[in-house]
């Protein structure tokens, strides 16, 4: 068994090094975040600095409302992540279990757009937000990101209602059980291994989500985490250690919400995907 | 030093905030630009507000490209703010429907004879670009530049190197030398479009100054040697290693500018705002009174003379709103920016030249930074004749693009040229 | 309309907020960039109608939307595969009970959950060739190789950007392929072993065929990223140097925002638009209407 266990840590050391070389970029953020104020071009691009100082975190704090973006990309992302779960379960339910008008055209135009790019609708989007009076607001974002993420999502809990048994579904009816009780009761509370792919990647989309939110939002007090490297980047152009400070503050609390998720990500991977 | 600013800010939000509860007259202005940066803005706010309690200033200041988007996003809302900031000819020529006149706001300010007051650079250039018979003012300048070289005083020190170039064989030495050393001779962002554009104007400026608008305004052709020598002078700059290693990928600002802090540059472009470095927070040692940096003149490389005027212009004007719903208060604001409290409170962050003939900072570090000042104010911004920008925006689009593609060995000069030529052509 | 049509037909209450967002956010703005296309407008002032003007000089007159094209081939074959044969080796590797593999999976995972834009800002320092990481690493160690133009040269400028694009991926296409061995059947898995399969022969016939699911999904989820990269590339290179980075969304960005040319923009968007319709019809015919995350 030696040369298995030989093996396993040669594997093993493969994976760390690989590792360290992967957090590279990662720890070259917190390091020039780190950086004392007046100290420029550090050697190895930030890597290396003379001195630690929290003053960044300070100057940030003091001149950016980093707090304010903050709430704007959570009042943009959450409503959006419910409505898409809300609205595609609903339409998921009744693809896959009603039979009505024009059901199997609505599935394929849905289909068709799966791919659709958002830069593809930017200018359009732009225009009706325009004629909506929503630019600049959090709805002209939540509403196309849920419009867009919606068809992804249905797919998704298409599938997995479609494989639900009939015969509870039946066994509901006979019991007076509605159409929408059969939807509310039954189908979603076993449904979460998919809400939960929904959930994870309508949060990621939205969350991350840059060119829509460029264009919509103008004014400073809307925009979300995304935009602030841009929004602060004429103010702190010349000092790379508040400009880090401010990537590394908005990057934890994705790290955070991801650390968090973790075991619940895999297992509703795992229990959504894949069964040939 | 930021605690106390803080504290004047939250007093003076109270203030506000109780006399709006009063006054019925309080005014709000909104005000969105690229420049001046946030904290300057504020503290021309509070200048201003000194004398005008009544009227409140929110500014929303964001870096230029992100400025444009947002500004065509309120444009196409028709929600332009009040106040808005504005660079000369393309810029404000677009926007020219959304802008009101600004001349009648000037003479009541400053009198019939207020443009005597200004550089003429700058009223020159407050029209650029305006159709034929249009003589209306839709912005004011505020400040003003030069463009041209800086060199890291302790790198040419330290390198026993006795003063700035001149001619094209001492810049090339130069160049070798810091080469290296593993000093950029040159160091420029060329990632960013305008720096490229200035260089190459002041190689054309150097060749043959003032063919470039002639041809902007059709009457010489892009394709002519001038433009294409120019042309091949900036390829060369690049082939020669004038220029630092992978010059194309990086941005001037802020990645030149933070190798340029550090000391990793011996030469850079930039212009009479390279003097704001000494008003920024937790200025790094060469930053400090700018007593790291010395201006120069862009070095006779073509051999064919040295200009003694530079290139220059607006570095920002302010325009208002046709919509506004209050012209008076918007003016007010503008002039005091421009020549009153908050005009004083810009200049003393050395942000750029003003714009007002007269005005001075009311204090520097040393006496060697009041004296680059006073070069610039007395002895170089005075001598401008021409325009660092063009008028034409898909001209100096073109331009731009035609850099990138002859730096980048994708087409010869003459072919960079023709493209010059195909957008003025396109676009009369 | 009857009572009873009505309630046949009650699927349609369950649709209709999807259908509506559909209708306004999707189906309204495909027929408007169809429109807007053939307009000559920046957005503020009067539109020209000119007709195909603007398809004819995109296709015949315009460089930069050449390269965009080529730039998307590029990125389609270039991180999709990499992603995936990376992610699968260490999706492997990681449930094979090594220690602190839970520890390893969150960190080749991170990147996927970082914004584009700081990863962007973050890479120019890594990449810059003065002053950046790999340059002065390079001149530090001997290794004057390292000191290239990574982003500045227009001949490797794109590999550079995919590069970032596959390391910030790879995690993701990682965590997919061990949901995906994780849910393998490990009857299957002992029997073979029982059989004398080798670990080769196990992964060649057993397991990668198992998980086709998990490929067809990754290679769905890389084509739609590749149509839809924009952040990563605006801040990274802004497309350039001279549209060697340019991809189809930055161009339109560019088009329709910097330059003020929303009908060119909606033209090239509409290109883009019969890509992604083309390569959605491509992947209802090849997986029928099941989909793969799910069962």
């Amino acid at each position: 068994m030696t040369r298995r266990n030989a093996a396993r840590t040669l594997v093993f050391a493969f994976v760390t090094i690989l590792a360290l070389i992967w957090l590279v970029p990662i720890i070259m953020m917190l390091v020039v975040s780190f950086m004392p104020p007046d100290q420029r071009a550090p050697r190895f691009g930030g890597l290396l600095i003379k001195g630690v100082s929290l003053q960044n975190y300070v100057t940030v704090f003091e001149d950016a409302e980093i707090v304010m973006h903050f709430v704007n990309s959570v009042a943009v992302t959450i409503p959006s992540v419910f409505l898409v779960v809300v609205i595609s379960s609903l339409a998921a339910f009744a693809l896959a279990r009603l039979k009505f008008f024009a059901r199997d055209i609505w599935f394929y135009l849905l289909i068709m757009t799966l791919m659709l790019p958002i830069p593809t609708l930017v200018v359009p989007i732009f225009q009706i937000n325009k004629a909506l009076g929503l630019n600049d607001s959090y709805l002209g974002l939540i509403l196309p990101y849920t419009a867009l993420g919606v068809p992804f999502a249905i797919v998704i809990l298409r599938s997995f209602f479609a494989g639900f048994p009939i015969e509870i579904e039946e066994a509901a009816r006979l019991d007076g059980c509605t159409r929408f009780g059969i939807y509310w009761r039954i189908m979603m509370p076993v449904s979460w291994p998919a809400v939960a792919v929904v959930i994870i990647w309508q949060f990621m989309t939205s969350w991350n989500e840059f060119i829509l939110a460029l264009v919509t939002m103008s004014s400073v007090e809307v925009k979300p985490l995304t935009l602030v490297p841009l929004v602060y980047s004429g103010q702190f152009m010349m000092r790379p250690g508040p400009m880090f400070a401010i990537l590394t503050l908005i990057t934890l609390p994705v790290i955070v919400v991801y650390y968090l998720m973790q075991r619940f990500m895999v297992s509703g991977l795992t229990a959504g995907a894949v069964r040939g | 030093m930021y605690k106390k600013f803080l504290l004047v800010i939250c007093l003076l939000l109270i203030l506000t905030m109780s006399v709006s509860v009063f006054a019925q007259d309080q005014v709000t202005i909104r005000f969105r630009s690229w420049s001046p940066v946030i904290n300057t803005t504020l503290a021309m706010i509070e200048a201003f507000n000194e004398d005008n309690p009544n009227i409140t200033i929110e500014p929303d200041i964001t870096n230029y490209p992100e400025y444009l988007v947002d500004l065509q996003t309120m444009a196409s809302a028709d929600a332009l703010p009040d106040l808005v900031g504005l660079q000369p000819g393309a810029l404000t020529q677009q926007y020219r429907e959304h802008l009101m006149p600004m001349q009648d706001c000037a003479v009541a300010t400053w009198g019939e004879d207020w443009q005597d007051q200004f550089y003429p650079i700058g009223i020159e250039q407050a029209r650029l670009g305006n159709p034929e018979g249009d003589d209306n003012i839709y912005g004011l300048p505020v400040l003003t530049h030069t463009i041209n070289m800086w060199y890291t005083v302790p790198v040419f020190e330290e390198a026993g190197v006795e003063g700035p170039p001149t001619t094209y064989d001492e810049l090339k030495e130069l160049a070798d030398m810091f080469n290296s050393m593993g000093v950029a001779p040159v160091m420029i962002g060329a990632t960013d479009g305008w720096i490229r554009r200035d260089i190459y104007m002041q190689l054309i400026h150097n060749i043959a100054p003032g063919l470039i608008y002639e041809a902007e305004d059709g009457n010489a052709s892009f394709t002519e040697e001038p433009f294409v020598e120019a042309m091949t002078w900036w390829k060369r700059f690049f082939d020669d290693g004038i220029f630092q290693i992978g010059a194309l990928g990086m941005t001037h600002y802020p990645a030149a500018v933070e190798q340029i802090q550090g000391g990793r540059a011996a030469m850079f472009p930039m212009g009479a705002w390279w003097q704001q470095q000494a008003a920024n927070p937790n200025p790094p040692p060469l930053d400090q009174n700018i007593q790291g940096y010395a201006p120069f003149l862009f070095p006779d490389v073509t051999g064919e003379g040295q200009p003694t005027d530079l290139l220059g212009g607006i570095d920002v004007m302010m325009g208002v709103s046709r919509n506004t719903a209050h012209p008076e208060e918007a003016c007010k604001v503008i002039t005091d920016w421009i020549s009153g409290a908050g005009a004083q409170a810009l200049i003393n962050t050395y942000n750029d030249l003003p714009a007002y003939i007269g005005l001075e900072p009311e204090y520097f570090g040393s006496e060697r930074q009041k004296g680059i000042w006073e070069l610039f104010t007395k002895e170089w911004l005075p001598t401008v004749k021409y325009a660092r920008e063009l008028k034409n925006s898909d001209v100096k689009q073109a331009l731009e693009n035609a850099l990138a593609g002859v730096a980048a060995g994708e087409m010869t000069p003459a072919e960079g040229m023709q493209l010059l030529e195909d957008a003025r052509d396109a676009s009369m | 309309m009857s009572r009873k049509w009505l309630i046949d037909n009650q699927g349609l209450f369950f649709m209709a907020p999807a259908m509506i967002l559909f209708v306004v956010f999707v189906l309204y703005p495909i027929f408007y960039i169809f429109n807007a296309s053939m307009y000559d407008w920046d957005g503020i002032n009067e539109a020209i109608y000119v007709g195909v003007q603007n398809y004819i000089e995109m296709f015949t007159d315009d460089r930069a939307f050449a390269l965009s094209i080529r730039n998307s081939i590029y990125w389609t074959l270039l991180t999709i595969f990499p992603q995936m044969i990376l992610g699968f080796i260490l999706a492997y590797i990681l449930t094979s009970n090594i220690p602190f593999q839970n520890v390893f999976r969150i960190i080749f995972f991170m990147p996927a959950i970082v914004s584009p834009v700081v990863l962007g800002i973050i890479w120019q320092r890594i990449y810059a060739p003065f002053g950046g990481l790999l340059a002065d690493l390079g001149r530090e160690i001997g290794a004057m190789f390292l000191i290239q133009p990574y982003i500045a040269d227009p001949k490797i400028a794109i590999f550079s950007t995919i590069f970032v694009n596959v390391w910030q991926w790879t995690g993701f296409s990682m965590l997919m392929y061990v949901a995906g061995l994780q849910g393998l059947s490990q009857e299957v898995l002992s029997a073979a072993e029982v059989d004398g399969a080798g670990t080769r022969q196990r992964i060649q016939f057993i397991i990668l065929p198992m998980l086709r699911h998990v490929h067809l999904t990754l290679i769905l989820l890389g084509v739609i990223g590749t149509l839809q990269t924009f952040a990563l590339v605006f801040m990274l290179t802004k497309g350039g140097p001279n549209h060697a980075t340019e991809m189809l969304p930055t161009y339109i960005f560019q088009k329709a925002f910097t330059l003020q040319s929303m009908g060119y923009a909606s033209a090239v968007a509409v290109v883009l638009l019969v890509i992604a319709l083309s390569a959605s019809i491509f992947q209802v015919r090849v997986l029928g209407s099941r989909f793969t995350i799910g069962n």
